[in-house]
């Protein structure tokens, strides 16, 4: 999609129109998913967190004051519903949260995952979209709404919490809750 | 470790993790767009639903019944159980296995038993409850499909309610959904949910809270937060709150139509019809006739036992997007479904007339109230209840007819619902026992059906 044909249809979108809405979506359902999937184990977990991101969306599309901001506007709803679900799936058995495909995560890496969703918000989702949904620092600091440097004072920390975590855990001192 | 090794290792989970849409997602993405209201359409939807009912008059079945296998999720069968009119000459049809009939035909043992076993006859209520004002209600079973929902209620009470009759709110995950009770329409509280009950005695109540569609507002997730917010039960005002968690529970018969090489310009094309215990759901694409001014197209859902699931307004398909239509849970003596494509052709002052009500109407006794020149409505029973008021009628074929009831005295009374099922007619608000009541009924024109778009989707 052109970046003219988006504009148009961002616009439209606010504008109450249900096909330019549906076609801006789809547009962005691989970054939808890829968002998602980083902040959540399972697939229906996404699926449910970007359904409830687009009837959210959706309901108050018309309220956008800047349409340039539909994309960054999107991922925040979305976002907001991932760490939600994330919520409520801790309340959750644990064989709910186990992944829906087979991992190929090598070992060192469920590791790394695991510290990373020990971290307290907004540290974890900090250092899930910068890594793991390679968004730029940019990008994040407008979905978040926070300036670039305190993201950079804030991954600096969580980095140094992860650093400690994973000498320790490889030194065997402390163990994974379940 | 040190903080570079950290950063690389992050940086290389970000460069494994793939970010291909799977297809179950794409799916979800998918039904959620098509399921989003036309902004335009919105607020007049629920009052057209319930209306579209009664507007389109009932015809012989068209066509025969065809020999096939229902399919378990699956995308296809040997002989299909989903048989579509239209112009395409050739399906193509996957072989499908005996192992997959037989598991088939369980589900829709299993299904129709689950469905029996949730009626009232059936189903007693037991565990905690609230109580307030010396009437206490217990639920029991709340169910699920992320559509549609129902939920069994028990009601006790002290002293013998009087003009009973229930008024609250539903919510999932803290949105309203839905209202039971009379609804106040103009502020915009829609009661979405049929109450069905049974009196055991003038202090004990079972019943049933149910809507086979709770719209857009609603969410759809595996968990939900339910809350169900009682707030006058008869004549009496109190608080009865329930909140509870509830697992979606998803349809456990999906019937998918095969693929096929359906590209016209005008048509309905069935992809999948869903039966839960709750809804019977199907999913369509549908392109209108060119010629489709104050037209309106619809789809009536009627089995092979006679039974009624009402009609539904069709959507138009833009970009092959799917469309739902969402009836009640299947009779559970059904052997087939058909589907029934109607168009009617809206025409303002086609006809209207109207006839007082001066003694009961009855089968052998009718009212007749003329509409124009040629046609009339025949009311066969008018039921004046402590909180509602049934109106049953019998429609001329091939018209499409609106009536209203009135309270001469107090005007307009309300609409409530529309009887399915074996029955005919609306469902209005309660009027006094000497209310003197009018009908007025109103020809809207033409209803059609179209046999050359039928389905008929068998279950064994």
């Amino acid at each position: 999609m052109s970046e003219l044909a988006w504009k148009t249809d961002v616009q439209l979108a606010c504008s109450g129109d249900r096909e330019a809405f549906s076609r801006l979506v789809r547009q962005m359902q691989n970054e939808l998913y890829g968002m998602a999937r980083t902040l959540l184990h399972r697939d229906e977990d996404c699926a449910d967190a970007i359904q409830e991101a687009i009837l959210q969306a959706y309901r108050s599309v018309r309220k956008l004051r800047e349409p340039a901001y539909f994309r960054t506007w999107m991922f925040r709803i979305l976002i907001h519903e991932c760490r939600r679900i994330y919520r409520k799936q801790k309340r959750v058995s644990p064989t709910d949260a186990i992944p829906d495909r087979a991992a190929p995560d090598r070992e060192s890496d469920l590791d790394l995952k695991d510290a990373v969703n020990r971290l307290d918000e907004p540290l974890r989702t900090l250092v899930k979209l910068h890594y793991f949904a390679d968004l730029p620092l940019a990008q994040i600091a407008d979905i978040m709404n926070v300036s670039e440097g305190t993201l950079k004072s804030r991954l600096h920390r969580a980095r140094r919490q992860l650093v400690k975590w994973l000498n320790v855990s490889e030194r065997g001192e402390i163990g994974y809750e379940c | 470790m040190n903080a570079e090794q950290l950063e690389t290792r992050l940086q290389n989970i970000g460069k494994r993790e793939g970010t291909s849409v799977p297809a179950a997602v794409a799916e979800r993405i998918e039904l959620t767009l098509a399921a989003l209201p036309d902004r335009s359409a919105q607020r007049r939807t629920a009052r057209r639903r319930r209306a579209w009912a009664a507007l389109i008059a009932s015809a012989a079945i068209v066509g025969g019944s065809i020999a096939g296998y229902s399919a378990y999720n699956q995308e296809g069968a040997l002989e299909s159980p989903v048989e579509q009119a239209g112009p395409s000459s050739g399906i193509p049809i996957d072989v499908h296995s005996e192992y997959e009939r037989l598991r088939s035909q369980l589900s829709v043992y299993e299904l129709r038993d689950s469905i029996r076993r949730m009626s009232l006859k059936e189903n007693s209520v037991s565990g905690a409850g609230v109580s307030d004002q010396g009437i206490h209600v217990r639920l029991g079973y709340i169910v699920n499909d992320g559509y549609a929902l129902a939920i069994r209620y028990s009601i006790t009470s002290d002293q013998p309610i009087k003009d009973f009759n229930l008024k609250g709110a539903v919510r999932v995950d803290g949105q309203t959904v839905g209202y039971v009770g009379q609804a106040g329409e103009d502020e915009g509280e829609y009661a979405v949910f049929r109450n069905e009950y049974t009196i055991v005695s003038s202090t004990q109540y079972e019943g049933v809270l149910s809507t086979t569609y709770y719209p857009f507002e609603g969410v759809r997730m595996q968990h939900t937060d339910f809350e169900l917010a009682v707030s006058r039960i008869g004549t009496v005002d109190g608080e009865w709150e329930f909140d509870v968690d509830v697992r979606r529970q998803d349809p456990s018969l999906v019937i998918v139509t095969p693929q096929n090489s359906f590209d016209v310009s005008y048509g309905l094309n069935v992809s999948k019809v869903s039966m839960s215990k709750v809804s019977t759901r199907i999913d369509y694409t549908f392109k209108p006739s060119a010629s489709r001014i104050n037209r309106v197209f619809g789809i009536e859902l009627e089995d092979d036992t006679g039974y009624r699931y009402g009609a539904v307004a069709l959507r138009e398909s833009g970009n092959g997007e799917i469309s739902h239509a969402s009836f009640p849970a299947l009779n559970p003596e059904a052997n087939s479904l058909l589907i029934r494509p109607v168009y009617w052709d809206w025409k303002i002052n086609d006809g209207k007339g109207r006839a007082d009500v001066k003694s009961v109407p009855a089968p052998n006794d009718p009212l007749v109230v003329p509409i124009g020149e040629d046609k009339e409505l025949i009311v066969t029973a008018i039921e004046r209840r402590s909180d509602r008021t049934v109106v049953r009628t019998l429609f001329p074929p091939g018209e499409a007819v609106g009536f209203s009831l009135y309270d001469v005295e107090n005007g307009k009374v309300p609409v409530i619902d529309t009887l399915y099922g074996k029955e005919s007619g609306m469902v209005f608000g309660p009027v006094a026992s000497d209310a003197k009541l009018q009908i007025v009924a109103e020809s809207f024109g033409k209803s059609t059906y179209l046999p050359e778009l039928e389905v008929r989707v068998n279950l064994l």
